[in-house]
C-alpha cells in the first residue's frame, strides 16, 4: 500500500518537470506548496460565528464611542469656555452678573452625561480577542481618559462645593481649583481623542 | 504515517527542481484615512518557492491575519473583525513567475502572476517583484495595491470617515534552500 502510494506520488512529482508547458500555464490557484491549514470542526465553526458576532457588536459600540467622543470634546470645550467666562464675570471685574452661570452649569451636566455614556460604550464593549498589555496608542488613550475621568469626578464635586461657598472668601480658591482641574480634564480628553485620531 | 509520507513526497522537489523555504520576512499593509495612515506588519510569515528547470517559479506566501501589528491593539482587533479573521485566518499570495533561473546572477525584476486571498476572497493580481541574490538564496521585495471593497472588507471608519478603498500590500522576503 505504501509502495503503491509512493509510486503514485513519485509519478505525480515527475509530471511538471516532464511537461513544463502546462506547468507554466497552470493558473495561480494551483500553487500549493505549503500544507493546507486544518479545516475547522463543527465546534470551531460555532466558536467562529460567536466570535464574529461579538466582534460586530464591539465594532458597533466603538463606532458609537467615536461619535460620543466628538460630542464629549465639543460639550466639554463649551463647558470650559463658559466656565472661564463665568470666572471672569465673577472674579475678573465682570460685575458678577451671573449671566454665564447657567450656561456653564447646563453644559457641565451635559458633558458629564455624554462623557459617562461614551465611556460606558467602551468599557462594556465585548472584547473577545486577547490583547497584549503594552504601551501603544490604545493604552495612551485609556490613560488619558482615566485622567479625564478622575478630573470629571473631581469637577462635579468641586463644582457643587464651589457653588455652595457663595459669599465666602474661600469660594475664589475653590473656583480656581475648579478652573485648573477643568482645564486639565479638557486637556486629558483632547489628548485621548487626538492620540487615536492622528496616530 | 502514510499521510506524512505522502506529504513529504508531495513537497520533495524532483531532479532539476529547487525548493526554497522562507527564512525570514515581513509582510505589511498600509491603509490611509484622511487624518492618518495605518501601517501594519507581521514577521510571522510562511512561504515556499519551487523553481522548475524551465525557469518557472511557483511561490506561496501567507501570514495569519491575527499576527499583524499596527501599533494599536484596538485597531488590530478591528482589522481582524473587518477581515473576518475568525473564518479566514490567513492572508495569502501565491502564483507563478516565469524566466527566473536560480541562482540569480544579479538583481532583476519579475512579475508574479498571483492570486491574492484576503477575507476569504480571491483575486488575480500582477505583482512586480524585485529579486536579488542573497547568499545561497533569494531576497524578494514587492508592493502592490488592492481594493478593500473588491475583497469585501468593510472599510473601518474613524469620525464617520471611512479609510480609503486603496490599501498597499508589501513584503520583504528572504528565501533559502529547503530546511
Amino acid at each position: 500500500m505504501i509502495a503503491l502510494a509512493t509510486a503514485l506520488m513519485l509519478s505525480l512529482q515527475g509530471a511538471p518537470a516532464e511537461q513544463p508547458g502546462p506547468a507554466q500555464q497552470s493558473p495561480p490557484e494551483d500553487v500549493d506548496l505549503l500544507p493546507k491549514p486544518a479545516a475547522p470542526d463543527a465546534q470551531a465553526v460555532a466558536h467562529q460565528l460567536e466570535l464574529q458576532s461579538q466582534l460586530e457588536k464591539r465594532r458597533t459600540m466603538l463606532q458609537l464611542h467615536q461619535v460620543g467622543g466628538m460630542l464629549t470634546l465639543a460639550t466639554l470645550g463649551a463647558t470650559v469656555v463658559f466656565g472661564q467666562l463665568n470666572y471672569n464675570d465673577k472674579y475678573g471685574g465682570g460685575g458678577d452678573t451671573g449671566r454665564w452661570y447657567d450656561w456653564h452649569k447646563y453644559f457641565a451636566f451635559t458633558s458629564a452625561a455624554v462623557f459617562a455614556a461614551t465611556g460606558a460604550l467602551a468599557v462594556f464593549a465585548p472584547s473577545p480577542l486577547p490583547k497584549p498589555a503594552r504601551l501603544d496608542t490604545a493604552t495612551l488613550h485609556k490613560i488619558s481618559m482615566g485622567v479625564a475621568t478622575a478630573g470629571m469626578v473631581a469637577q462635579i464635586a468641586l463644582g457643587f462645593v464651589t457653588a455652595g461657598k457663595g459669599g465666602s472668601v474661600s469660594q475664589r480658591d475653590y473656583a480656581l481649583a475648579h478652573q485648573i482641574v477643568g482645564y486639565t480634564t479638557f486637556a486629558a480628553t483632547a489628548v485621548g481623542f487626538g492620540v487615536l485620531t492622528f496616530q | 504515517m502514510l499521510v506524512a509520507l505522502i506529504a513529504l513526497l508531495l513537497c520533495a522537489p524532483t531532479q532539476g527542481q529547487q525548493l526554497l523555504d522562507l527564512r525570514q520576512g515581513t509582510l505589511g499593509y498600509v491603509v490611509v484615512h484622511k487624518l492618518h495612515e495605518v501601517h501594519g506588519t507581521t514577521k510571522q510569515v510562511e512561504g515556499r518557492a519551487l523553481a522548475l528547470p524551465d525557469g518557472t517559479v511557483k511561490v506561496q506566501v501567507r501570514a495569519k491575519v491575527a499576527t499583524f501589528d499596527s501599533g494599536n491593539s484596538n485597531r488590530d482587533v478591528h482589522m481582524r473583525e473587518a477581515t473576518r479573521e475568525a473564518a479566514h485566518p490567513y492572508a495569502e499570495v501565491k502564483g507563478t513567475m516565469s524566466d527566473v533561473k536560480l541562482p540569480l546572477d544579479g538583481p532583476r525584476q519579475a512579475t508574479l502572476h498571483a492570486t491574492v486571498e484576503l477575507n476569504g476572497e480571491k483575486h488575480p493580481q500582477e505583482v512586480p517583484v524585485k529579486l536579488e541574490p542573497e547568499g545561497s538564496g533569494v531576497r524578494a521585495t514587492f508592493s502592490f495595491p488592492i481594493s478593500l471593497d473588491a475583497y469585501k472588507v468593510e472599510r473601518p471608519e474613524l469620525l464617520l470617515i471611512k479609510v480609503n478603498d486603496k490599501a498597499m500590500i508589501s513584503g520583504d522576503l528572504h528565501f533559502g534552500n529547503e530546511k
